[in-house]
């Protein structure tokens, strides 16, 4: 419809003018913004004066009748020129008959080139409330009208036409008339106001995508189309990058290397790269041609099965097609009906692979019937294929609902059924960005300094309310005891952290800069020595609490160590023993040891490291023998044996 | 073309419907017990049990390869004669890293060994199960990427480890306690015992992971791979986001995409060096060739014969903003959602606590008197902060589990996409003549003749991600052939002319009369005929003689490309060429 031509015909002696020009505006700003190609001429009636020097050929017995805009394409001066006719027509102006006017209108088309294309339409849009003269010959102008290729589309549009039954005088000519051209139609002003309101999409052709057969085996087939049903719809017009004024602007794109000199490569020397694990695997055009299928343009029955095998959550597609029988093609027509009926009453899908060209991808397609009462055919949509099913494994959610949560749930649904909201239904509801869009550019258009409007409400769909829905809402929130988990780490804005009001903050930086610091403040009150740092812990806590305290934690910390097989405590015994050799404390590190020495671990640290019990050697007052040390790290048996001897040796002593 | 040189605006419409995910790398050390009970052959099958763990380890590795994810792996052998990190009886295979295909070579090795009988790293060793925990605990703490996800899988069908003495037993329980308070997930995937008695995860494994599924063994390596594919892409894309039921009730959902495989992304490489090449793009001003910064691009649209203008403020002033979150509409019978309806991927949605208490309690019961009173939910989902968000059913899913007491279908909600009023199109039928009981019942005898019990949506591959992954691995591993894709979605004609024949030729006869041709649009081109017709004449030297369309048609036929809109002239010229 990007080529066609309208003519607006507006009685300007019409008492419901400026309706007319509401219905105008918006009829005109939504086929601008669908179809910028359109050509539109505006022919007023029923002014003082009369002025159709845009006609070709003889034009001398046309009155009243004004060719104010020729057929071009619309612009900001038409928006303005409509909205002012009220002011400069609503008084200045007589009744006259309406119907030379339609026939100025129609050798407006006249003159231009009657090229027939498939992307154009005549129109012609009468405006009046219809209350002058008819004295013309109204089959006529029909006749006339008719002749017109492609064909003319006439619209009457004014008051008091809603109900075609009832009418009067003129109006029932003027109605006579429309239904003797072809495409003739009657509208109320109000109804093409409410029809005018909301933007809409512009319509699309009919057209196959694929014309073919469906093959049943080798045996059967069934002549078919298929038609787009279900399609993601793009804006009318995609935003094109420009310059501030409108000039035009390319995209330059340049590749190079990420070396120093960054060199440029020649698109022509580049291949593409697919990540294979670390790497990536470069994929040159011939291995690109071995990676393409040979296929032929078909769609074939793999197998039917139960509809609910077909699982709705699986569909990823974005498209559903009607799959239909060629027009004019009547017993193929009714085979495909018989074949849609028996799946219907079977309530079975057909399983298809599809290719739509030569040469591209199978895809994996459902066929359903869709029976309606005076044709049944299918459906089609994609399924998935196997890699797009990710089989994930998820915990069980464990949940036991107490009898007044389910009543409360029950309640809920009940509450907010949609079913009693007939104005709402899902597939009703338009998308608000295309009509946004919408918005914004004709408002530019036509206001072209002013800023963006705020968005319509209108146009996003409003959910439906439901009385009382809070008051459940609440009691479902009482009985799950729903609350919001208080977030552990308090959060502060920077404002917070730094202003000098903040008392809290301020005594924390002050007992950070004390100096004074004990083991305590350090570590926290009932502080221990750590498994992760216990050497560094215990350095500072024999400074801070004493060596023999520090020792004790120190021995007790190793037994943990000990049990759970730690990695750090070669270190631990080094430092503890260490500190003993020092402080004398020869007893304490000596009893430990003995203990931890059972452990496989300490056993090998000890050998390694020779850490063995402190001896006489190295503390004065200590009772352990040099050897008996050395025999400690050396093996069990041996130590035993000289503890007894040891024992001996004492009592031969005294 | 890279994405992140893609213009912003174009893409506007594409972004919208996608979840953004915190993406992370997951990582997953495959344990395999090398113990004699692992090695020993199957009477039956003849492949020990170590062999089977390896092979279905090999194609994780193989899948993550092809996938071009960087998600990392490992794996471990325990029970063998080596040391790792001084400790007896573990062998560190493969460490813990983004696959390359050198991997696979090494696993390919090793279970060739087990099955020819040698084993290079010793075999049915003692090892201490809880060196084995700190050995997979330490892989990953000293893993330098940040992983996501943190999962050890044991591979083993000895119910209770060798020699275990009451405090190692102690020691390996406290340290699997510790590795899960680290988010560290350690699975048990039991393989059949030799004597055919049952793996009895009491015995040890359930003290380290108390609140395990218990599945029956399986000896098919399929089976067993699909399990580990399951397992290992368990805990995977997460989004929290708020449930909002009323503005007085609200809860936490988390969700992630179950369905649908993203294409497979490319680099630019260099054709000589293969080095990576930058992109770098500008705009560019027609006349004077001058660089637009990004502030002095415009965007401009057609309105009659004026050009509207847009500024880049005015085109985000433009957009529809809503706040992210999914809000719910109202209930309606689950029947009303119609089947065609489609708009792409759904969404599979779980309850959270993150940030709201009770979530779970609320999103159970809700999705199990759904269930039970055949309903579901209208949703407004907004999965991005500042989009306009789609409208979509929320259909109950409940848990199901196979007869093995393997999780086919975790519980859960499918957020379905609905189509926009503008999206569906009106279209034309043409009134067609009733068919009468004997053509339905044909009909009906035909369809339930080629009725497929089980079908189900993932028995069929896609050729054309097979054939595409089969390339793309030949040439890494720098194989002479390809592999031959057989296309799955063909079907299988003579089969079904066997099963079905009788009742084809029965509806024929009864839908189709006597004499009736399918319409010529409809019909398949005869290639034969135009291919004769060509060489007749190009034989002849009188090419120019056959019509536009029957030229083309043989180009078509014959896989030679010219353009669609290509003079007789052209034609003839590409065909004398093409036949030489």
């Amino acid at each position: 419809m990007s080529k066609s031509k309208i003519v607006l015909v507006v009685d300007v002696s019409s008492t419901a003018l400026q309706a007319a020009v509401s219905v105008m505006t918006q009829y005109l700003s939504h086929r601008l913004y669908n179809y910028p190609e359109n050509q539109i001429a505006v022919v007023l009636v029923g002014t003082n004066n009369t002025d159709v020097s845009h006609l070709t050929g003889k034009s001398d017995h046309f009155n009243n009748i004004v060719i104010s805009k020729p057929l071009l394409a619309g612009d900001k001066s038409l928006f303005d020129f409509i909205q002012d006719l009220p002011e400069k027509y609503g008084s200045d102006n007589v009744r006259v008959d309406l119907i030379p006017a339609l026939e100025v209108a129609a050798r407006l088309f006249h003159q231009e080139k009657a090229k027939t294309h498939w992307m154009s339409e005549n129109r012609i849009m009468l405006f009046t409330d219809e209350n002058g003269v008819i004295s013309s010959n109204i089959s006529y102008v029909a006749k006339e009208m008719n002749v017109i290729k492609p064909q003319i589309i006439f619209k009457l549009i004014g008051p008091d036409l809603e109900d075609s039954q009832n009418l009067s005088g003129n109006l029932k000519e003027m109605y006579n008339l429309c239904a003797e051209v072809e495409q003739g139609e009657t509208l109320s002003t109000e109804d093409a106001l409410t029809i005018t309101r909301l933007y809409k999409t512009k319509k699309v052709r009919q057209t196959p995508t694929f014309k073919g057969c469906l093959e049943i085996g080798g045996g059967t087939k069934f002549p078919v189309h298929i038609v787009t049903k279900i399609i993601p719809t793009s804006h009318q017009q995609s935003l094109k990058m420009c310059g501030s004024t409108g000039e035009t602007v390319v995209r330059d794109r340049v590749y190079h290397l990420k070396d120093e000199n960054q060199t440029q490569i020649d698109p022509d020397c580049m291949n593409k790269g697919y990540r294979y694990g670390k790497t990536y695997i470069p994929i040159s055009k011939v291995d690109a041609s071995l990676m393409s299928m040979e296929s032929e343009k078909e769609l074939a029955l793999i197998c039917t099965t139960k509809r609910s095998n077909i699982r709705r959550e699986e569909l990823c597609g974005k498209h559903a097609y009607s799959v239909i029988p060629p027009p004019s093609d009547s017993t193929g027509g009714t085979g495909l009906a018989a074949f849609a009926t028996a799946l219907r009453d079977l309530d079975m899908v057909a399983v298809c692979r599809y290719v739509k060209k030569n040469d591209t991808a199978p895809k994996l397609c459902c066929l359903f019937p869709n029976v309606k009462s005076y044709c049944a055919t299918l459906m089609m949509i994609d399924l998935p294929f196997s890699n797009d099913i990710k089989k994930a494994k998820f915990p069980k959610l464990r949940s036991e609902p107490l009898p007044e949560q389910i009543s409360a749930i029950d309640k809920l649904i009940d509450n907010m059924d949609l079913s009693t909201k007939p104005e709402f239904k899902p597939s009703e509801i338009g998308d608000p960005s295309i009509q946004r869009r919408y918005q914004c550019v004709a408002h530019r258009a036509l206001h072209p300094v002013k800023p963006l409007p705020e968005m319509d409400a209108a146009n996003f769909f409003n959910t439906p309310k439901f009385e009382g829905v809070e008051d459940v809402a609440k009691e479902c929130n009482q009985v799950f005891n729903i609350k919001i988990v208080e977030s552990k780490i308090k959060k502060r804005t920077a404002g917070e952290m730094f202003s000098t009001d903040n008392v809290d903050f301020k005594t924390e930086i002050k007992k950070i800069k004390k100096e004074d610091i004990s083991f305590e403040d350090l570590l926290g009150a009932g502080a221990k020595i750590g498994t992760t740092t216990p050497v560094q812990d215990f350095q500072l806590a024999c400074t801070k609490l004493g060596v023999q305290p520090a020792c004790e934690m120190m021995s007790e910390v190793i037994t943990k160590l000990v049990e759970h097989q730690g990695n750090n405590i070669a270190d631990c015994l080094q430092s503890i023993r260490q500190i003993c050799v020092k402080e004398s404390l020869f007893e304490l590190f000596n009893k430990s040891l003995k203990e931890w020495f059972k452990s496989e671990v300490v056993k090998k640290i000890c050998k390694e490291g020779s850490l063995s019990l402190i001896h006489k050697g190295e503390c004065s007052s200590c009772p352990v023998t040099e050897v008996e040390s050395e025999c400690f790290i050396r093996g069990d048996e041996l130590l035993q044996a000289m503890e007894e001897d040891d024992d001996d040796d004492l009592l031969d002593m005294l | 073309m890279d994405s992140e040189f893609e213009d912003p605006f174009e893409n506007e419409v594409e972004e919208e419907g996608s979840f953004s995910y915190i993406s992370t790398l997951n990582g997953t050390l495959c344990v395999v017990d090398c113990s004699e009970e692992m090695l020993v052959k199957d009477s039956e099958t003849g492949v020990s049990r170590a062999v089977l763990a390896l092979e279905a380890i090999k194609a994780t590795y193989c899948n993550k390869l092809i996938s071009g994810s960087l998600d990392h792996l490992g794996v471990i052998l325990c029970g063998t004669d080596t040391k790792t990190n001084d400790y007896d009886g573990l062998h560190v295979l493969l460490p813990l890293d983004t696959p390359d295909k050198t991997c696979v070579e090494v696993l390919q090795k090793t279970s060739n060994e087990f099955a020819s009988g040698k084993f290079q790293f010793g075999r049915g060793q003692v090892y201490s199960p809880y060196h084995l925990l700190w050995t997979c605990n330490s892989t990953f703490t000293s893993c330098v990427k940040k992983l996501g996800s943190r999962l050890v899988m044991i591979f083993t069908n000895v119910s209770e480890p060798h020699n275990l003495d009451p405090k190692t037993r102690q020691l390996a329980t406290t340290k699997a306690r510790d590795m899960s308070e680290l988010g560290i997930t350690i699975s048990i995937i039991p393989l059949p015992t030799l004597d055919g008695s049952m793996f009895e995860i009491e015995k040890f494994y359930s003290a380290l992971v108390p609140d395990h599924e218990v599945t029956n063994p399986t000896k098919d390596i399929e089976d067993l791979s699909m399990r580990v594919h399951r397992r290992e892409s368990k805990v995977r894309m997460t989004a929290n986001i708020n449930f909002v039921v009323n503005p007085e009730l609200t809860i936490g959902v988390q969700c992630c995409n179950l369905f649908g495989e993203p294409a497979a992304k490319h680099v630019n490489l260099c054709s000589k060096t293969n080095q990576p090449v930058v992109t770098v793009s500008s705009v560019v001003r027609e006349t004077d060739r001058a660089v637009l910064l990004p502030h002095e691009v415009y965007r401009s649209c057609k309105f009659g014969s004026e050009t509207v203008i847009f500024s880049k403020d005015d085109v985000e002033q433009m957009k529809v903003r809503s706040d992210k979150g999914i809000y719910l509409i109202g209930f309606r019978p689950a029947g009303d959602i119609k089947f065609h309806h489609v708009a792409g991927k759904s969404t599979f949605i779980r309850p959270s606590e993150a940030v709201y208490n009770g979530s779970t309690d609320f999103f159970v019961t809700l999705l199990t008197r759904l269930q039970a009173r055949e309903k579901v939910g209208i949703v407004h989902c907004v999965p991005r902060e500042g989009t306009p968000g789609f409208i979509g059913a929320l259909i109950p899913q409940l848990e199901e589990r196979d007869e093995d007491n393997e999780q086919i279908r975790p519980m859960g909600f499918h957020i379905i996409r609905l189509p926009f009023a503008d999206d569906i199109r009106k279209l034309n039928y043409e009134p067609s003549i009733e068919p009468n009981a004997a053509q339905v019942d044909a009909a009906k005898s035909l369809i339930l003749k080629l009725k497929a019990k089980q079908f189900s949506a993932n028995l069929l591959e896609n050729p054309e991600v097979m054939q595409f992954n089969k390339t793309l691995e030949a040439i890494a591993l720098e194989k002479e052939t390809i592999e031959e894709t057989d296309d799955s979605t063909k079907p299988d004609v003579e089969s079904m002319n066997k099963r079905a024949g009788k009742e084809m030729s029965l509806f024929n006869d009864v839908a189709f009369p006597a004499g009736y041709s399918i319409p010529d649009e409809c019909r398949k081109p005869d290639y034969k005929r135009v291919i004769a017709l060509v060489q007749n004449r190009s034989r002849e030297g009188t090419l120019a003689k056959v019509s536009v369309a029957d030229l083309k048609l043989y180009c078509q036929g014959v896989r030679l490309k010219v353009p669609s809109n290509a003079k007789k002239g052209d034609l003839v010229e590409a065909v004398t060429k093409f036949l030489g």
